[in-house]
């Protein structure tokens, strides 16, 4: 048996917000509506989008869009059209509607490499709208009818998410993608020293650890997009399959050569945790695309460095490629969102505060025994190598934070001379 | 015998790229004009190999590849001389001898660009990058005198 599903005091507040008459009225109304099926949520848009409750009683009167009358499923207008088909009447009104983009034929820059976003963009209505009129999903420049409903939509100003290199990463991305499976060669994976094994494993659970927060956190904020911008989110489609992708690889590196998953620490969940609940999009993907996947970047970088096989360097090499992608649409998202936004000096202020906070993960990440150590383990080939791996470990301490200095200028968001992370290594 | 570094070095193994479509194909477009730097100080010498889809479109010698790439990859004769040698010996790198090791801080060869955007184009297409000097194993070279 289903529980009846209490009504939220915010949707009584919101029905007499908008004019219901009373707040007991309201809640037989919305009661009544539940019970013919409709959620909180929709009830939520509606009264949002002007539902009185004289519409609210007509449409729950007639109820037919859940109960309809027994072998009766059409509604009047599907009936009426019904009689026109059998009278060999079409409607037709699709063939007369007007046409923006008659004749519109999209032409390959390149037939090797076959029709892209940018050929087709190139075409018609490619450049969106700075802010968009709809809220639908509708596809940009086509025909929408007049009385289309809300999505609900959150971001609908274009430099909320907009990089002016999406398309070209979309594209891309679908080129680039490749297989955990099949495209690594499992193969010439070899038992290593029990030293080597562990730090292997110890950074291949870390990454296993992290990399998804990379697809749930824009896989938050998505379905907020307006779809005028459908380029970012298909971008950032290609990002959650990147990043499952990564999640995947790890995962079987860890298993698959004796080692297996070893330790994940509180700390890295707190800066995960952060990153998920980030109040807004830009603060999150400042945290994520720029400074965390920049510090994944190096250290993917360093695959030659840490990888001690075949296997390995195939790993490091191909989630390097994903991962600038990732931090190229941040940092060009960065730089976009600062440019157009109607209060600049603010929102630069804002993201400066922000950054201060978010930069103390450098050392925390730097400075984590089980991060930098199986580092230099890997790097120094071996425990007894681990000063020599050190001295490495210093080098990318100075390049993660040179190439995250180099971005955010970039951006035109110097953190050069006020970043209080240090120039070298500390140790 | 193509004598490295040379224009008629780089078409060579373009050549040998062109040959292997599909396989290049598989790893993705590679949009980048990518600069060579042979050498240091007045002896060096720059080549401009213009990617573009899955192959290299021309090659040309430039007196400062830094100026028209979007990267540029530097080192010195020796240094491209025992990556070349590398590659011809194992058919592609060991692991220190691939173009990400070689040019990783505190190491011989650099990958310059106007901006951390540009440096990045490295990462995004590292693997064809990669692929196309590994053609380098089945180019018979000739080095020029350091
Ligand atoms: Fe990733
Ligand atoms: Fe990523």
């Amino acid at each position: 048996m289903t529980q009846a599903r209490p009504i939220p005091e915010e949707l009584l507040d919101k029905a007499v917000a908008k004019g219901w008459t009373s707040r007991k009225a309201a809640a037989d109304t919305i009661e009544l509506a539940l019970a013919k099926g409709f959620s909180v949520e929709q009830l939520g848009v509606a009264l949002d989008m002007g539902l009185t409750p004289e519409r609210a009683h007509e449409l729950l009167q007639r109820a037919a869009l859940f109960v309809r009358n027994e072998g009766d499923i059409f509604n009047e207008q599907q009936h009426e059209y019904i009689e026109n088909l059998k009278k060999g009447r079409y409607d037709l009104e699709w063939l007369h509607d007007p046409r923006p983009n008659w004749g519109i034929t999209a032409k390959m820059r390149d037939a090797e490499r076959g029709l892209t976003l940018q050929d087709i963009n190139k075409a018609y209505a490619g450049e969106p709208d700075d802010a968009p009129e709809l809220r639908t999903m509708a596809p940009r420049g086509a025909v929408v009818d007049p009385e289309v409903p809300d999505m609900g939509y959150v971001y609908n100003q274009k430099y909320q998410v907009w990089s002016d290199n999406v398309s070209a990463l979309y594209e891309e991305a679908c080129g680039r993608q490749w297989s955990a499976t099949r495209d690594i060669p499992w193969d010439e994976l070899k038992p290593l020293p029990d030293d080597l094994e562990r730090a292997q494993c110890q950074i291949a659970t870390f990454l296993s650890e992290v990399e998804m927060i990379a697809a749930d956190f824009p896989a938050k904020w998505q379905w907020q997009m307006n779809q005028h911008f459908h380029e970012v989110k298909m971008f950032l489609c290609t990002q959650a399959m990147d990043e499952a992708r990564h999640l995947e690889v790890f995962r079987k590196r860890a298993l698959a050569n004796g080692g297996g998953l070893m330790r994940c620490l509180s700390g890295t969940e707190l800066f995960l945790r952060t990153i998920l609940h980030a109040p807004t999009y830009i603060q999150g993907s400042f945290l994520m695309h720029v400074l965390g996947e920049g510090l994944v970047l190096d250290i993917f970088r360093g695959g030659e460095f840490l990888a001690k096989n075949k296997t390995e360097k195939e790993i490091y090499r191909l989630c390097m490629q994903d991962e600038a992608r990732h931090v190229s649409y941040g940092t060009m998202h960065l730089k976009y969102f600062l440019e157009h936004h109607p209060e600049h000096e603010q929102a630069l202020a804002e993201m400066h505060a922000l950054a201060e906070v978010a930069e103390l993960g450098i050392p925390g990440f730097l400075t984590n025994p089980f991060i930098i150590e199986p580092l230099a383990v890997l790097m120094g080939d071996g425990v007894k190598g681990m000063d020599k791996g050190m001295e490495a470990v210093r080098l990318v301490w100075v390049r993660m934070r040179e190439e995250y200095l180099n971005r955010c200028a970039l951006a035109g968001f110097d953190r050069r001379d006020v970043t209080k992370v240090p120039a070298e290594a500390p140790f | 015998m193509p004598k490295f570094p040379s224009v008629e070095w780089f078409e060579a193994v373009g050549r040998r790229v062109a040959d292997e479509r599909e396989r290049f194909k598989h790893l993705g477009y590679v949009d980048a004009n990518v600069g060579v730097k042979v050498g240091t100080g007045g002896a060096a010498k720059g080549y401009l190999l213009e990617f573009a889809g899955y192959g290299v479109r021309r090659v040309r010698e430039v007196a400062d590849p830094a100026q028209l790439a979007d990267f540029t990859i530097e080192g010195r004769l020796d240094d491209w001389k025992n990556m070349i040698e590398n590659i011809r010996d194992h058919g592609e790198p060991d692991l220190g001898h691939t173009l990400n090791r070689l040019t990783m801080a505190g190491t011989p060869m650099q990958v310059v660009a106007k901006d951390q955007l540009q440096v990045d184009l490295f990462y995004r297409f590292n693997q064809s990058i990669q692929a196309f000097f590994n053609e380098a194993a089945g180019v018979t070279t000739e080095f020029s005198a350091s």
